[in-house]
């Protein structure tokens, strides 16, 4: 189920529990209180600043302390293998990111750095750690203030595609980006 | 006697077992075909419901009469198994029996290292949505957090009197480095400095080497310095990336994973550089181990089937698949002689 889908499931079926829906008021950077009607309204789109809003997803890993929301408007960027550098297709994206992360202010990001399941476990740990790096150096050098993003490497621990083929590491080196406070 | 000889047998073993009142029991005999005379005789008893130690103990005093080496009966190996779809700790026997699960926290759980006298295990761990530092405890039978900087606490390697630990952390730049730590968790020394990351050290047997993968030619190779991070040399030159390197027990190869031929084998290599011995041909093969003694490595396979821990001669002979689960099991640990329970 897509992100999206899954977050207009939970606006209209969770609406009750106090859990994952974003805010969208007009002026709204503060995250509102859900519940109610409000929650419905806020699964609906609007615009601002040429931004789009959009409920935000909770999620928790597995034996991982506390949960975080993600957002359709944070994607993932790609990396080439044991490499590090910022690629155009990524450059796009980051670009797009920066906007988003600048229209709310109050957002505590954090970056992922992810690899592909080849090399040692601790080498990847490194390299997913200067994955995240490079991504928040873009950010801030785009205007993101760096002290809302905090980055953390996975390295090849928590692939998305558990796959052993070229597609499926190409999709997992990777940064993720997670909302860890509104 | 004299057929054994023609046969070519060194050594004959005559052992017999069995269960008697609730105890079971092994005896041998060995003898020396050249010398023509026996050389050991030996008889071991232990409670019936539980059979390992006897044969244990067994192979550990037929093994120490035929080489005059300890065996490694009294070893453990630990390693991380995606058994329960997380990441766990779990130790085996070195014949693969006897598994047991170590953490219950159900997250990702990485890189366990005994420390040297056995009562403890060093590990990665992403509780605290950070990868910390851990220790296990076993004589008090608890768990510590003992290195939580902000970024990596990871690869964890104990120096061989047990009072360090150098560990590869995050600097301020963002780079990895390896950093001496000692038992309070407080950083004594940064080992490694400059362009790069620098991670994965192992200790020299005597203590005052540290071999370690650094990426400051833009590809990880491995190299080894002093423990007061002077004198780096590169080790390997063969193959673009060379990573997990140990320091065998001996003092004189280093084992590591490479690529080669767009695969990861288990490799040695000689302190100079000079020679390299590669040991598996099958699949990819990572972070290699030794045994105490130096005669053996532990090592993870990952084929089409799965991943699994083996152990092998240090030639690179006599493979043995030690797991046969479903999990994923990876990133072996052999632990020093134990206490016997």
């Amino acid at each position: 189920m897509s992100r999206r889908r899954l977050g207009i499931l939970i606006a209209l079926f969770v609406v009750p529990l106090f859990l994952t829906v974003s805010c969208c008021t007009k002026k709204a950077v503060k995250p509102t209180p859900t519940g109610g009607e409000k929650g419905k309204q806020a699964a609906s789109t609007q615009q601002k600043a040429g931004v789009q809003e959009e409920g935000l997803t909770t999620k928790k890993y597995p034996g991982i302390q506390g949960e975080f929301m993600e957002s359709k408007y944070l994607k993932d960027i790609h990396f080439d293998f044991d490499k590090y550098n910022i690629r155009p297709d990524a450059a796009a994206i980051l670009k797009k990111s920066a906007k988003f992360l600048m229209a709310h202010p109050t957002y505590k990001i954090q970056i992922e750095g992810h690899c592909d399941e080849r090399g040692s476990v601790e080498y990847n740990l490194v390299l997913g750690e200067r994955r995240a790096e490079s991504a928040k150096k873009f950010l801030v050098n785009l205007g993101v203030d760096g002290s809302r993003l905090s980055t953390i490497s996975y390295g090849k621990e928590m692939p998305l595609d558990p796959r052993h083929t070229p597609e499926a590491w190409a999709k997992n080196r990777r940064c993720h980006f997670i909302i860890l406070e509104k | 006697m004299r057929r054994y000889k023609t046969l070519g047998a060194e050594f004959v073993l005559a052992a017999s077992a069995g269960v008697n009142q609730g105890l079971f029991t092994i005896e041998y005999h060995l003898f020396d075909v050249a010398m023509q005379k026996e050389i050991s005789h030996y008889r071991m008893k232990g409670a019936a419901k539980n059979k390992d130690p006897v044969y244990h103990a067994f192979e550990n005093h037929l093994l120490y009469d035929i080489t005059g080496s300890n065996g490694l009966f009294d070893t453990k190996i630990a390693f991380i198994s995606t058994q329960t779809g997380n990441k766990e700790i779990y130790t085996i026997d070195f014949d693969g029996r006897n598994r047991k699960r170590i953490t219950h926290n159900g997250s990702i759980n990485l890189s366990p290292r005994w420390s040297p006298d056995g009562h403890k295990i060093a590990f990665t761990s992403y509780i605290r949505r950070n990868p910390d530092l851990y220790i296990i405890d076993f004589k008090i039978g608890k768990i510590f957090l003992f290195s939580h900087r902000t970024g990596l606490n990871a690869a964890p390697a104990w120096s061989p009197d047990g009072r360090y630990l150098a560990l590869t952390m995050r600097t301020r730049s963002g780079r990895s480095q390896i950093f001496l730590l000692n038992r309070q968790g407080k950083v004594v020394r940064q080992l490694t400095k400059g362009w790069g990351d620098n991670l994965s050290a192992s200790w020299s047997p005597d203590g005052k080497k540290i071999v370690f993968v650094s990426d400051r030619t833009g590809r990880p190779q491995i190299y080894t310095m002093n423990v007061d991070g002077t004198n780096v040399k590169r080790l390997t030159f063969r193959g673009t990336y060379n990573v997990a390197p140990v320091w065998s027990p001996r003092g004189d190869r280093i084992a590591y994973s490479g690529i080669l031929d767009g695969k990861f084998q288990i490799c040695t290599v000689s302190l100079d550089g000079s020679t390299i011995h590669m040991l598996t041909s099958t699949g990819n093969n990572y972070t290699p181990c030794w045994s105490p003694d130096g005669r053996y490595i532990t090592y993870c396979q990952s084929t089409g089937r799965g991943t699994d821990i083996y152990i092998m001669n240090f030639d690179g002979n006599f493979k043995r698949r030690l797991t046969h689960d479903r999990g994923k099991n990876s990133m072996p640990s052999w632990s020093p002689h134990l206490e016997k329970p």
